[in-house]
């Protein structure tokens, strides 16, 4: 009986000695310094990068190059050797054009009253942003049938500034569908003569003479143009447009029926046909060929429409599953 | 070479179908015609002075002082409520007489008389609606034998087809309606 309490009170002895070692183990915080806080990103570094003498590359079902490591095992896509898209693959400085609206003289050719000749300027920055300048003249002179007036603009110019937007900026150039801006403005007159008004009651006859009267009218356009390359730098070009009057100068006499640039007042849409030159701004620089370590030859010449040109950089290595 | 060959060879049949088209589209998108009258016609309404409201007259005689022929605005026996009287563009006034053929009232001395006194401008309303006078009037004079009063609820007179004239006839002592 001795023996066994004395053996009893030893485990208790023991056990009370060895819970205050216990409970401060628990209290100790784990060390942290520099090399354990990038530990991870060492040993994430280590998995992720491939010893290069053991490569090999195998094509896999989708034309992707993948390179094997043969001692891991591991797989990973060549990020190099996939085409990429580059937001623009034309240069910055890529062409100019001039071109000469022929809208309105083939409609005067076919009884238009009004217009005359416009010429534009553009400066195509990618084959995508496209500053546009245009000028012409105007001139109106029309007496309507069923209607005993004479109206008469003199010769005056007009201008329109504005922006086209390419949106197959990195298809072929021979093709560009773009949407355009404008802001226009003339400065022009207008008179109506030889104007009889006949009152079938008092059957009176009088000549109205509204005298000439001096406008700048300002005006918007929103437009869409197709236009493709006819042959070597000439291309051909449709353009759909709807402007509206932004401002015009108070008249007391009436409003003007045609404002240069424009059209008639109550034309919404108008339409636009022309020819265009454009040359190429882009230097024609020589080809030349470099190597960066570890590549097959990159050539720098101008991307060739259709085929998508090899990205620059250093393999950035994606992880896929092992096929089974 | 060939895709730009064939490409030369259509261009004239894509150029002109494109420009028909494109023209036809302006065309019709541009056809608006004119909405308003292709002159100023001042338009009058007839009213009750009693009521204020508009009524509808069949015994009225109503033509211009001067006019060609001594023809006449309104029919004689038709129902008009309203009326367009025209001015003369080539003088300052215009003035036109009210005649009441009913039988109680058919007598000379009581007919009205309005004269319009006004100043006319050359005005190029659209290319559709043409060339006209537009009006402004200045002062406007009446006899009040059948009439009340005559007011003008818009001075300028230009080719929209409104209102402009109230001609005010006294009903109470008759009828309610002439």
């Amino acid at each position: 009986m001795r023996r066994i309490l004395l053996t009893i009170i030893t485990i208790v002895a023991a056990v009370l000695l060895s819970m205050p070692a216990t409970a401060q183990r628990r209290r100790i915080n784990p060390i942290e310094n520099p090399a354990t806080r990038t530990q991870h990103i060492n040993n994430k570094a280590r998995t992720d990068t491939l010893d290069r003498t053991n490569i090999v590359e195998k094509t896999d079902a989708r034309g992707n190059i993948i390179l094997v490591d043969t001692v891991t095992g591991k797989e990973v896509v060549d990020s190099t050797q996939i085409p990429i898209v580059p937001p623009m693959i034309y240069p910055l400085v890529y062409s100019a054009s001039i071109s000469v609206n022929l809208w309105d003289p083939i409609m005067r050719a076919l009884g238009q009253k009004y217009g005359l000749v416009e010429f534009s300027g553009e400066f195509n920055m990618h084959n995508r942003y496209i500053p546009v300048f245009e000028f012409g003249f105007g001139q109106a002179d029309n007496t309507p049938d069923g209607n005993n007036y004479h109206y008469r603009s003199p010769l005056a110019p007009y201008f329109r500034i504005g922006m086209n937007y390419n949106f197959l900026f990195n298809s072929s150039p021979d093709y560009m569908a773009m949407a355009g801006i404008r802001y226009g403005f003339s400065p022009f007159s207008f008179s109506v003569d030889g104007t009889n008004t006949n009152s079938s009651y008092w059957q009176d006859e009088n000549i109205i003479q509204v005298p000439s009267q001096n406008v700048t009218a300002g005006y918007f356009a929103l437009l869409f143009n197709l236009r493709i390359r006819i042959s070597g730098p000439v291309y051909l070009g449709w353009a759909f447009s709807y402007h509206s009057i932004l401002h015009e100068s108070k008249t007391p006499y009436g409003k003007p029926w045609y404002i240069p640039g424009y059209g008639t007042r109550t034309s919404a849409i108008s339409g636009a046909f022309s020819v265009t030159y454009t040359l190429d701004l882009t230097g024609r620089k020589k080809r030349r060929e470099r190597t960066l370590p570890g590549t097959s030859p990159i050539t720098d010449e101008l991307p060739i429409p259709g085929n998508p040109p090899v990205r620059e950089t250093i393999i950035e290595e994606t992880e896929i599953q092992p096929e089974p | 070479m060939k895709n730009i060959d064939s490409r030369l060879r259509l261009l004239p049949a894509i150029a002109v179908a494109a420009i028909a088209a494109m023209t036809a589209v302006v065309e019709s998108c541009n056809d608006i015609g004119c909405t308003d009258l292709r002159s100023s016609i001042p338009f009058a309404g007839f009213y009750s002075a009693s009521t204020e409201t508009q009524i509808s007259v069949d015994s009225l005689l109503i033509g211009g002082i001067g006019a060609p022929h001594d023809s006449l605005l309104t029919d004689s026996g038709a129902i008009t409520s309203s009326l367009y009287l025209p001015f003369r563009s080539d003088k300052t006034s215009t003035s036109f007489f009210i005649k009441y053929v009913e039988k109680a009232l058919d007598f000379p001395e009581l007919a009205d008389t309005i004269t319009f006194e006004y100043t006319s401008t050359p005005y190029f309303a659209s290319a559709d609606c043409g060339a006209m006078f537009v009006y402004d009037i200045t002062a406007v004079d009446y006899t009040r034998h059948i009439v009340d009063s005559v007011a003008i609820t818009d001075s300028l007179v230009n080719n929209f087809d409104m209102e402009r004239i109230k001609i005010f006839f006294r009903t109470s002592e008759t009828d309610d309606q002439q």
